[in-house]
């Protein structure tokens, strides 16, 4: 009786051995790392208009320019990341109604109606050729531009052409500059 | 009725520790409000890396743990950042993100639910991570991180 006893503690002790044995070898180890996603967003980019293109008193059937270094010339001012570079598009009005629409007047803007200023400056009649873009058309704005340390400044001028019986009054029409970053 | 006993030897190899460091973080950039922006994970300076080593050619299990978010320190502000089915790679051959191909591992993998991998056979095996981020167009400005955690472990095979 106790040799069949110390035979089955035997066949036991063998077949937990082999239990044993069977376990897979799961994971044995692991480690764990922590790495980041990052990105730096840029300043939001925004465009003022901080003066009008005021052409003054026009006399009928006598065409009236102002120069983009004119200190009557519009101004437009854009703020944003520093050196980020922009992309500039005026819509330009065709011409200027009266405020009750019974007359309107055409408006011109030539090649080389606008310039930009990335000093920021904000003074058109100050404006050279060092201090950024001089003289180009408004209709095609160069796609180099950036944003000076103290903003950029658009100036814009024009040509007003009244008709000889032009209606007297105020007339007016919107100058839209949109503004955004391109990335470079 | 003798009983036969036989005694053997009990042996066992415990396998090289195995490590996870984060080489490299995945870097965006600067980037513009209302313009997403993606990257690839076979950017050198800008994917994300991590080194796994341990015993070669050992079978390893790895698991993403990703963002949703980025955030800004300070809480104020979060941005979507998006994973794609094919934005990891996995290179057993510790090449670089620009160079891995299909040769040196795995490429174009979903990093939500990435292949069974080895150890390579020089001790290192490197995963490679992109991604992108979608900025609001009112998005504030400033610097944003979230963490990405990478779990290896031994599968046994």
């Amino acid at each position: 009786m106790v040799a069949r006893t110390q035979k089955l503690i035997r066949i036991s002790a063998f077949v937990a051995l082999l239990t044993c044995m069977a376990i897979p070898r799961s994971a044995v180890a692991q480690d764990v790392a922590v790495g980041q996603a990052q990105a730096v967003v840029l300043t939001v980019v925004s465009v003022t208009s901080s003066a009008s293109l005021n052409f003054g008193d026009v006399l009928q059937g006598v065409s009236t320019s102002i120069a983009n270094n004119n200190a009557s010339a519009a101004i437009f001012e854009i703020s944003g990341e520093t050196d980020a570079g922009i992309d500039l598009y005026l819509l330009l009005p065709q011409q200027m109604h009266l405020a009750d629409n019974s007359d309107r007047m055409p408006i011109i803007f030539g090649s080389t109606d606008a310039s930009i200023d990335t000093t920021g400056a904000g003074n058109p009649p100050g404006m050279a050729a060092g201090k950024g873009w001089q003289n180009v058309n408004p209709n095609s704005l160069p796609a180099t531009v950036t944003i000076g340390s103290a903003g950029t400044d658009l100036y814009l001028g024009g040509t007003t052409v009244p008709s000889p019986n032009q209606k007297a009054g105020s007339y007016s029409a919107d100058v839209v500059l949109t503004v955004s970053y391109n990335g470079q | 009725m003798a009983d036969g006993v036989a005694n053997g030897p009990s042996t066992a190899t415990v396998l090289t520790m195995i490590t996870a460091t984060a080489s490299q973080n995945l870097n965006f950039g600067q980037i513009f409000g209302g313009t997403p922006k993606s990257m690839g994970y076979n950017k050198d300076d800008s994917s994300a890396i991590f080194t796994v080593t341990g015993q070669p050619s050992a079978g390893i299990n790895l698991e993403l743990i990703l963002p949703e978010y980025l955030s800004l320190a300070n809480g104020s502000a979060r941005m979507p950042v998006i994973f794609s089915t094919t934005d990891a790679a996995i290179d057993t051959t510790t090449v670089t993100p620009s160079t891995v191909g299909a040769g040196n591992g795995w490429i174009n993998r979903n990093p939500h639910s990435l292949p069974a991998a080895v150890i390579g056979s020089g001790g290192t095996t490197k995963l490679y991570l992109g991604g992108k981020v979608v900025p609001s167009v009112d998005q504030k400005a400033g610097s944003y991180s979230g963490d990405i955690v990478l779990s290896v472990s031994y599968t046994g095979s």
